[in-house]
């Protein structure tokens, strides 16, 4: 009895956890899947549920048949949607280049610190992490705006005459998620630019190497893990991202996970923003399989 | 061997760092500006923070986000810890793929689809939108950060101390709360901060889950800043960055403190 | 190896030719860390074709003395030459000196074939002929197996053996060898090191080694400098380093030895006569500059002391007791305790095969030398 007891306990360590996970999980996940390819009704809630599960094996077969990719196909017909993922992912990856562009020196920068100073610098990076990110981004507005201080500054230091429209542009969006997500850039690289043996780029220098020869030879392909780490933890997010469009973009600014959020709550089309979601989905699913690929080659190369 | 710290290096972390900065010092500074024009200074006054405290939604909306941060941090730090051990102690039982699959997942999901997924669970199931469900959607989303750093803590953990404990005479869930779960208890208290502050951020989960008297802050705030900027709004922000930074330093340096002390400790020992 | 150049090593002393113009000369050299002096007003000079070693304990500067010829230390104060010419503004990269790295500092995204490849690419060498080099040196180094292997596809001794033909590829005028042996096992450690005789006879390039391991210096050197705390304590060829150490801390670096104290008595004629605490006269073949009444040590290495359960005729004789045996294989090594209470330790070869001991614990015997295998060492 008592082994038994014991044996339940740690199973319990597994039960706990995964049953919260299948019914807060996967089951909304499931739901968002079958009302995608439900109808859409003028009712609270509003559509036409295309499977009950209290119809047994029989109503089931009945309500599978009843399926309709009319919400894939409307989504695939109205420009606004294939536009918004088409500007989603282009934004996410001209932000993602433009990260590792300021999050690269700054890396490399810190990885070159004097050891003592490291753990602070590295502390310095993580803590705007602990902030609320809709402060963060919050902040860029009264920065941004027509008014706003870096208008101010650069009228005064009279760099431009008139002051510049950068709110409500798709080049705001690009500032906000690049602020936003510069920890997740910066982190992956000092890991691994701290940890490279400085020797190779003495060994590289006595080969006949200048410095910056020796840092394009070297310490470059070598961070590449590094890179790629930081790229897709900054791109994969940003595709989807809504608070970041929706407070600091314009009207111009396209982006899926904004468009759903207004599907939602504006035209409250649940099936189509369903289909929308699972798009959006299918479309991550490339970039997380190409990263899960290669942290789990870098965790072998590491080995 | 270092070779010092170029002036191009130096150069490009001041510029990160005062570019990750400046921002929310600016933030900051504005929230005791004394005009109501955000953008022009007009001396020192904290008559915002006055006016915040006096707007009764908005204490409301603050508690209501307390209240849920702490219930929702406390529940995914169990269930995150339990999951961790799963993942590293039982490397082989049904379904494990879709475990793991299911921790990793939500660490990646767009929160627009975690919000509208539980939503329609919500709904499903008949259940009326408030804090309740704004706490369960918090807590399944944030439960897969703790596991995740627990997890790391869990991988470099010396099973051979768990071991030990047995060999001793302690059964393994004695085992686990007198050995393991002290010496892991720095990480499972980190991922509680972040959990904590992951539901003390969150906007898009808890617009959709929310209901009627549940209003968050981020809710208010986002609902407010889509009107313009204001003072009042600027204020709030400075007490949650305040409030969240100096937990975090607070908590950082005294594990630094810590570590520090067993450092010295390890130090005497090895002179001694 | 041909008999000519085993001639020439017989002869090979350029120190001695003042004729000889100096390879690499390390002129007034010192080199500060903030308040620590790690090099000390220090003057070298190192001949071509030489095997040259710098011996010492950890963070005696052998290490900084060798960055500083490769050019990734700068010069405090002094210059450092290399044929002639002053490197102070030569940047590492423009150096006609390789080196091979105590973590042999291979290019981990790069294999085999490619690293050695990578100095002839920065020269601009054509394709052809780097390939044609890299054959050669990967021969050279009997790695032509594992040309495709990425570094970390390679034993310790697989990648020593990748870094020194990274390093020699470029044909240097001098190869610097940082610890080269340092992580191999023992074994491998003696084999390569003749190995690396070989190859410096075979290419007639001028080798600089770092190491703190007094018997790789012994084995691969033609001359060893001692160093302690950033100064030279001694430069010369490995047998008079071992057999005429200048100093105690010498002595006892290299090898080990027994220092007895003892007061000079007379000196004549190239002898000096000392009495130990105990009484014992010492007569030592020495030119050391000692007066009498000083205070001095007696110096004799164990291998030089003779045992005895009768007393010998003649010779610097000492009596004690047997302390403690430790028989090795090869050699016995006794520890006696002298009438004075010092200890001294003894080796003898184990010629014979033999079970019994003609010497055991706590016999009586005789310790005895003659009088030019000992030394007069006042410092």
């Amino acid at each position: 009895m008592k082994t038994w007891l014991q044996y339940s306990a740690g199973r319990m360590t597994i039960w706990l956890p995964y049953i919260w996970l299948l019914i807060f999980f996967l089951t909304p996940f499931l739901l968002v899947a079958k009302l995608s390819v439900s109808e859409t009704a003028i009712a609270q809630p509003p559509y036409i549920p295309a499977m009950n599960f209290a119809d047994g094996p029989f109503g089931w077969w009945r309500d599978i048949k009843k399926f309709t990719v009319g919400n894939y196909l409307f989504i695939t017909e109205e420009s606004l949607y294939w536009k918004s993922y088409f500007s989603s992912l282009w934004i996410a990856f001209v932000s993602t280049m433009l990260t590792l562009l300021i999050g690269y020196p700054l890396a490399y920068g810190m990885a070159k610190a004097p050891r003592e100073w490291r753990p602070t610098l590295l502390m310095l990076v993580i803590l705007p992490f602990w902030t609320s990110f809709l402060i963060r981004v919050y902040a860029w507005i009264g920065i941004l705006k027509k008014e706003g201080l870096l208008n101010q500054l650069l009228l005064s230091m009279g760099v431009i005459s008139d002051p510049l429209t950068i709110l409500n542009t798709n080049v705001a969006v690009y500032i906000g998620i690049v602020y936003s997500y510069l920890p997740f850039m910066v982190l992956p690289l000092f890991a691994n630019l701290e940890k490279q043996d400085f020797t190779l780029l003495e060994a590289a220098e006595d080969l006949g190497c200048t410095r910056r020869q020796a840092f394009w030879k070297i310490t470059w392909p070598l961070s590449m893990p590094g890179v790629i780490a930081g790229c897709f933890l900054v791109f994969i997010p940003a595709v989807g991202e809504f608070v970041i469009p929706s407070l600091l973009g314009g009207s111009e600014t396209l982006m899926i996970g904004r468009t759903l959020f207004d599907e939602f709550f504006a035209n409250r089309d649940w099936p189509i923003s369903s289909a929308v979601a699972i798009i959006l989905l299918l479309i991550l699913i490339v970039p997380i399989m190409m990263f899960q690929r290669s942290e789990a080659r870098a965790r072998e190369a590491g080995r | 061997m270092n070779r010092g710290w170029s002036p191009f290096n130096i150069t490009s972390v001041v510029l990160g760092f005062a570019f990750l900065y400046i921002p929310i010092l600016i933030l900051i500074v504005y929230s005791f500006n004394a005009s109501k024009l955000v953008t022009v200074w007009a001396g020192f006054s904290i008559k915002w923070y006055a006016e915040a405290f006096a707007n009764q939604s908005l204490v409301d909306a603050a508690w209501v986000t307390f209240r849920v941060a702490i219930v929702s941090a406390s529940i995914a730090t169990i269930l995150g810890t339990l999951a961790a051990l799963a993942l590293t102690r039982y490397t082989r039982f049904h379904g494990r793929f879709l475990f793991s699959g299911m921790i990793y997942a939500p660490l990646v999901m767009p929160e627009v689809i975690t919000g509208l997924s539980l939503l329609l669970l919500f709904v499903a199931i008949g259940m009326d939108r408030g804090m309740t469900t704004v706490i369960l959607a918090h807590i399944t989303f944030s439960m897969c950060f703790v596991a995740v750093v627990v997890q790391s803590r869990l991988v470099s953990f010396d099973r051979s101390l768990e071991e030990a404990a047995m060999d001793l005479g302690a059964t393994p869930t004695r085992a686990f709360l007198q050995v393991t779960l002290p010496i892991i208890a720095p990480s499972v208290f980190a991922g509680w901060m972040l959990a904590f502050t992951l539901s003390l951020d969150d906007l898009v989960i808890a617009q959709f889950n929310s209901g009627p008297g549940a209003t968050t802050l981020p809710m208010k705030i986002f609902s407010q800043v889509r009107l313009g900027v204001t003072p009042e709004i600027n204020a709030v922000c400075t007490i949650l960055v305040a409030v969240v930074a100096t937990g975090v330093i607070v908590t950082s340096i005294s594990l630094k403190r810590q570590e520090l002390q067993r450092q010295r400790a390890e130090q005497l020992a090895a002179q001694a | 190896m041909n008999n000519s150049t085993v001639a020439n090593r017989r002869t090979f002393q350029p120190w001695n030719d003042p004729k000889e113009n100096p390879f690499v000369e390390f002129r007034n050299i010192t080199k500060r860390y903030g308040d620590v002096t790690a090099v000390d007003n220090l003057s070298l000079s190192i001949y071509e074709r030489e095997f040259f070693a710098l011996l010492g304990p950890s963070g005696c500067g052998k290490t900084t003395l060798m960055r500083m010829l490769a050019g990734f230390e700068t010069v405090s104060e002094g210059a450092v030459f290399l044929a002639g010419e002053d490197l102070a503004s030569t940047p590492p990269y423009h150096r006609p000196v390789n080196m091979m790295f105590q973590s042999y500092a291979l290019f981990p995204h790069m294999n085999v074939e490619k690293n050695i490849a990578f100095g002839l690419k920065q020269e601009g060498m054509p394709t052809g002929e780097i390939t044609d080099r890299v054959a050669k040196m990967l021969a050279l180094v009997k790695m032509e197996e594992f040309a495709k292997r990425k570094p970390n596809q390679l034993s310790g001794g697989q990648k020593q053996r990748v870094a020194l033909a990274r390093s020699l590829a470029k044909q240097p005028k001098l190869l610097l060898l940082d610890e080269p042996l340092g992580a191999l096992d023992r074994k491998l450690r003696e084999e390569t090191q003749f190995e690396l005789i070989d190859l410096q006879e075979q290419l007639g390039i001028t080798f600089m080694i770092v190491t703190h391991d007094q018997e790789e210096a012994m084995t691969v050197a033609d001359r060893i400098a001692v160093m302690d705390r950033g100064r030279l304590v001694q430069v010369d060829p490995p047998m008079a380093m071992y057999e005429r150490p200048r100093s105690r801390y010498v002595a006892d670096f290299l090898g080990n030895i027994n220092l007895i104290e003892a007061k000079v008595q007379n000196v004549s004629k190239g002898f000096v006569r000392l009495e130990t605490k105990d009484g014992n006269s010492l007569l030592v073949e020495s030119e050391a500059s000692v007066s009498s009444g000083d205070t001095v040590w007696f110096a004799a290495r164990p291998e030089k002391l003779q045992i005895d359960l009768k007393k010998p005729k003649s010779g610097n004789l000492m009596s004690g007791e047997v302390w403690d045996i430790a028989y090795l294989g090869d050699l016995t090594i006794y520890k006696v305790k002298l009438d004075s209470g010092e200890y001294v330790k003894a080796s003898v070869l184990n010629r014979a095969v033999s079970s019994d001991r003609p010497i055991s614990w706590e016999d009586k015997v005789w310790l005895s030398c003659p009088n030019d295998a000992a030394l007069v060492l006042t410092s």
